[in-house]
């Protein structure tokens, strides 16, 4: 009996083109508002950001804005100051990503043995990662003062007698921010990396233990190549995001002592909002960007492979 | 046996070693004002008062209410239009709509510290500078590009027949969409919801520069404020400092699971 659409086939064809066609109009219109946004508030705010490292502009009137040619490019490049800052904020990408990556598997190998407890210190480990940066800097800040808990602690074993000025030397000021990022976002890579414990199949490290494989071989010949991809995508997220460290340096040290913990984000910000160099700040500004756009072409092109 | 008491009281060791910063703020916040720098831990007096006096000195119903209000406007709006550009881009393709869609994902690798000056001079010059309008404008943008790309996912494991049925049943796509497509969707909406929030939330360089007015201040930026005027007193930052971590942590306890898929989405492959 199902003979409507032959009898009437130019007919369906034609509404079939009217339908697709007022189905296409909609979609449009339903991406409508996001295109908008994308536009106002990220390409335009990009495109201006590279017109701005032209010029010379101190951030107030908008006819001011001077065309200076590549001299912002030149001056940055120069900068004590800014290459200071890269270097640091290369030292704090390199070891968070190293010790993050290495406290989060190993915290993920514990959990996955299941001994009791296992409950307890997941979620110990995984409440820094729920506070924003801005606690964890004002924790750290005050545990680390000559009066706070950790200075107490060192003067009781009587390791020194004057206490350290963890955020106030140039020397320890970086790598204390460095530690109370770890300790912020440990739990983060465990909990990547014991998702990814779960994807392997138990059959497989019991046989490999039948046969007298101890953990250590467990570990190196089957757990680690089977995560490496994980490992893979825990490691560029954590490098993108250490590129982009704002946050807990500005609550922590704002920069400080004497620029020992600078990073490029913080000189960012201080060039543009204390200093007015809109044109040198943008400078900066596009280096974070391609730093992060190089950063994520290549996890687009990891995670396409393995995944 | 022995073994394994040990072995799980390594584990419960390790766990309070990793919270003592958690405790000692917590002690800290309830020291009188004489122990503040004087007492390891605990105390014998407990002032629970710390936290009222913290409550109005730092104006934290204020705080509360601008962060409560910037987080759930620009989540709420990013979900809407998310939503709808997802499921255009899975199922209601046009033209342009794939190359459209590679172009916004492009958003994902923009931080904000990098484009903190042209945003500030368009707010600038909208007149939005100094309102919380600024701010959740801002936040939609950024929240948008992974919203997409998670809910796209989702849209596109929807049966495609589930949709032309409802087509052939004469519904539009508005219809379908909201009758059909978003009751399906809850768990990918719930993930988007959680990762938006905690980064609406806790977002700090763009709130920092588009606000100026201290009534307008949200959680974080209020928080780093008083903590930079170094009179403040230990025992109340301490208090504030639990203050507004209980919230996100008890939305934590209640749900979980929900809420490490909601953190982790940001490693969802891009």
């Amino acid at each position: 009996m199902n003979i409507g659409p032959c009898v009437l086939s130019k007919n369906y064809i034609f509404n079939e083109f009217m339908l697709n066609r007022r189905i296409n109009k909609i979609g449009f219109v339903f991406t409508l508002p996001s295109i908008m946004f994308f536009i106002f508030f990220i390409s335009i705010p990009i495109l201006f950001t590279i017109f701005l490292t032209f010029t010379s502009w101190k951030g107030f009137d908008l006819s001011q804005i001077k065309l200076i040619g590549f001299a912002n490019y030149i001056e940055v490049f120069r900068d004590k100051i800014f290459l200071k800052s890269f270097l640091q904020t290369t030292i704090f990408v390199v070891l968070t990503t190293i010790f993050l990556n290495l406290f989060g598997f190993v915290g993920a190998l514990i959990i996955d043995t299941k001994i009791p407890g296992t409950r307890f210190l997941k979620n110990a480990i995984f409440l820094p990662v729920l506070l924003s940066p801005i606690i964890i800097g004002i924790m750290w800040s005050r545990m680390l003062d000559a009066f706070g808990i950790i200075n107490k602690i060192i003067q009781t074993i009587g390791l020194t007698k004057l206490p350290i000025l963890f955020l106030g030397s140039s020397k320890i000021a970086l790598y204390t921010i460095i530690i109370a990022t770890l300790w912020q976002f440990t739990g983060y890579d465990m909990l990547l990396y014991y998702a990814g414990l779960q994807g392997i199949p138990k059959e497989l490290t019991e046989a490999a233990r039948i046969d007298g494989a101890n953990e250590y071989r467990v570990i190196t010949r089957i757990i680690i190549p089977t995560l490496s991809p994980v490992m893979t995508i825990t490691m560029l997220l954590n490098i993108i995001g250490g590129f982009k460290v704002f946050d807990i340096v500005y609550v922590m040290t704002a920069g400080g002592p004497n620029r020992s913990s600078e990073v490029l984000a913080t000189y960012l910000f201080q060039q543009a909002f204390r200093f007015n160099n809109m044109g040198f700040a943008s400078v900066i500004a596009i280096v974070i960007i391609l730093i992060s756009l190089v950063i994520s072409i290549i996890r687009l092109k990891v995670t396409n492979q393995s995944i | 046996m022995i073994k394994k008491i040990i072995r799980s009281m390594l584990i419960y060791i390790l766990g309070i070693l990793f919270l003592i910063p958690v405790i000692w703020v917590f002690s800290l916040s309830l020291r009188s004002k004489n122990d503040v720098f004087s007492a390891v831990f605990f105390t014998k007096e407990i002032h629970f008062e710390n936290y009222v006096i913290a409550w109005e000195t730092f104006n934290f119903g204020k705080l509360f209410l601008n962060s409560i209000i910037v987080t759930f406007a620009s989540v709420f709006v990013t979900l809407v239009i998310s939503s709808l550009a997802a499921y255009a881009f899975a199922r209601i393709k046009y033209k342009t709509s794939d190359i459209v869609f590679y172009i916004i994902l492009l958003g994902i690798m923009i931080p904000p510290a990098a484009i903190i000056i042209p945003i500030f001079v368009i707010m600038k010059n909208l007149g939005l500078y100094n309102t919380h309008f600024s701010l959740i404008l801002s936040y939609i943008a950024f929240g948008l590009p992974i919203a997409v790309l998670i809910l796209r996912g989702f849209f596109l494991s929807i049966p495609k027949e589930l949709i032309e049925a409802a087509r052939i049943d004469g519904s539009n796509e508005v219809g379908t969409f909201f009758r059909i497509i978003i009751p399906l969707s809850r768990p990918a909406l719930a993930t988007v919801t959680i990762f938006l929030f905690m980064q609406n939330w806790n977002e700090f360089i763009l709130a920092l520069i588009l606000l100026k007015d201290k009534i307008l201040y949200t959680l974080p930026v209020g928080l780093a404020n008083f903590v930079g005027q170094w009179d403040s007193p230990w025992q109340l930052v301490a208090a504030g400092v639990i203050v507004t971590s209980i919230p996100v942590f008890i939305i934590y306890l209640l749900i979980q699971d929900q809420f490490v898929k909601g953190l982790t989405a940001g490693a969802v492959k891009g």
